[in-house]
């Protein structure tokens, strides 16, 4: 899967996990971690999906560092390609 | 309490090694007693929820010894404060916390002994630890029970944490009192699958777990009951629960009085029956006085002024503002202390944080911060409109703060904020504005 395809996806689960963002423009600069719609719950929900949907397990010491859509989308890419 | 139950009726459910597995009561009665318990003055557990961290709490109980139970998800800073202000000298839990934290252990002796110390907020951002005692949190489980009682063929989901005493007494109390089954959450991570994987009949809730239960669909077929505790819960979501079939009852209490002092048991989840054995009086001015003997603290741990501040003549001042409607149902309507209390059933401590946000928004400016109807922390401007952009500011705000805390929604008045004639903010006014 390249970064692409893997942005769609990742794009497509924010938009389902977090009502508050359904229909609003993510790009790479967006926040995903400090923006005041995605609460903690919502957050960790994301999380749990994107690792299910991907087949990946990001440590949740990470996922604090995780703050830009970009940061995410490269820390999946990262993941995928080491499973390879 | 264990002991009064059908000793092999099941008694909680868990998951081990990626199996489901139960324990009955006479089983967890034996895992209790068997539980490697040393002598000390005060037990810090960190209540992670997992069985290790109950079994502990309740052989450490069960043999008399203090206990103080402390949250793994807090800051260092103020596990330290907690340790100290609570005579801690022997720690329980994860490894790396546990050493962690060794430097911290106190050296003085406990002032109480085989009591269990829970921490509260108060009125103010430092932690009062809370002498409570095993009847106490008995009592209250059990006074909450008769008012909501479950069966043995129920299924009570506990996710809340273990230090918090609503978590306490209505995620495990609650359920031991009435020979249900206690099913304990598999991690955070997995409260989104718990409801599939145990296929819980009651839960209890903080509102923001409520909301996204609702919001997401998460809940089983089976889920009758939720009980709701420590914050208020958007109306949209009670209407989306009630319409799935769920009964939704929001309990009133505070960690003072070991919990529950009222809970709602009609159609409308806003007005109180109280608890059995419990009495509700209301002051001049609308402040809730609690009499509640069998369940109230025994004071503040080394806090003898705020103890006799709080505890007047018997009654709890609690700084809750209520009122009693034609039935005699108790409404909670306010808070006296300036305290918001957020989804997650944390707290902001109004003065503290409103001065901090005043350094990133810069001087003269009218603000204040209040909760809109979703409950999301909101920034009122008063002498302002759209436009007049501190977009920057509160970004940068919210970047230092915990993500409940955030502030979520901005709102502009043109004429100033409504103040008292010595500059307090009229939060009551304001709220009424933002609602219009």
């Amino acid at each position: 899967m390249n970064r692409e395809e893997i942005k769609e996806k990742a794009i497509d689960l924010i938009h389902s996990c977090v009502p508050d963002l359904s229909g609003v423009d993510i790009n790479e600069e967006s926040n995903i971690n400090t923006d005041a719609s995605v609460d903690s719950m919502s957050f960790i929900y994301l999380m749990t999906q994107i690792e299910a949907e991907f087949g990946i397990e990001i440590p949740q010491k990470k996922w604090a560092k995780l703050c830009k859509f970009g940061d995410l989308v490269d820390e999946i890419h990262l993941r995928l390609s080491k499973a390879k | 309490m264990l002991a009064s139950q059908k000793q092999d009726s099941i008694s909680l459910l868990f998951e081990e090694g990626g199996e489901k597995k139960s324990l009955t009561y006479g089983e967890l009665i034996e895992r209790i007693r068997s539980f490697p318990v040393e002598p000390h003055g005060c037990v810090g557990i960190f209540a992670d929820g997992t069985l290790a961290s109950l079994l502990a709490v309740f052989a450490y109980a069960s043999k008399g010894i203090q206990i103080a139970l402390l949250s793994p998800l807090d800051d260092p800073r103020v596990l330290v404060r907690q340790i100290q202000a609570a005579d801690v000298d022997f720690l329980l839990g994860p490894k790396p916390l546990v050493e962690g934290l060794q430097p911290a252990l106190s050296k003085r002796s406990p002032i109480t002994s085989g009591k269990m110390l829970f921490f509260t907020s108060g009125t103010t951002s430092s932690n009062k630890a809370v002498i409570l005692s095993e009847k106490s949190l008995c009592a209250a489980a059990y006074n909450g029970s008769y008012s909501l009682p479950l069966s043995e063929h129920d299924t009570l989901y506990a996710c809340l944490p273990l230090n918090h005493v609503f978590g306490f007494v209505c995620s495990y109390l609650w359920g031991f009192s009435c020979g249900a089954k206690v099913a304990l959450c598999r991690g955070l991570k997995s409260f989104f699958s718990d409801f599939s994987y145990y296929r819980p009949t009651v839960a209890s809730l903080v509102p923001q777990m409520a909301s996204f239960l609702c919001v997401h669909r998460l809940y089983n077929p089976e889920l009758g009951l939720i009980l709701i505790g420590a914050g208020d819960c958007p109306s949209n979501v009670l209407n989306g629960l009630k319409s799935a079939g769920v009964r939704v009852s929001f309990g009133y209490g505070l960690t003072e009085t070991s919990s529950g002092v009222a809970l709602s048991l009609g159609d409308d989840p806003y007005a109180m029956s109280v608890c059995t054995d419990d009495r509700v009086l209301l002051s001049e001015d609308g402040e809730i006085l609690l009499d509640c003997p069998t369940c109230l603290m025994e004071g503040y741990y080394r806090d003898e002024e705020s103890t006799k501040a709080a505890i007047v003549d018997g009654l709890l001042h609690t700084g809750d503002l209520g009122k009693f409607d034609e039935k005699g149902l108790l409404h909670i309507i306010g808070r006296k202390k300036d305290v918001l209390v957020l989804g997650d059933g944390t707290k902001i401590f109004l003065p503290e944080y409103e001065g901090r946000l005043s350094s990133y928004l810069g001087p003269d400016k009218d603000f204040a911060v209040t909760l809109n109807k979703k409950g999301q922390v909101t920034l009122c401007f008063g002498k302002s409109k759209l436009g007049d952009n501190c977009a920057n500011a509160v970004l940068s705000f919210n970047e230092s703060c915990p993500r409940s805390q955030r502030i979520a929604e901005t709102c502009y008045f043109p004429d100033p904020l409504p103040r008292t004639q010595t500059g307090k903010i009229k939060r009551w006014q304001l709220l009424d504005m933002l609602n219009d």
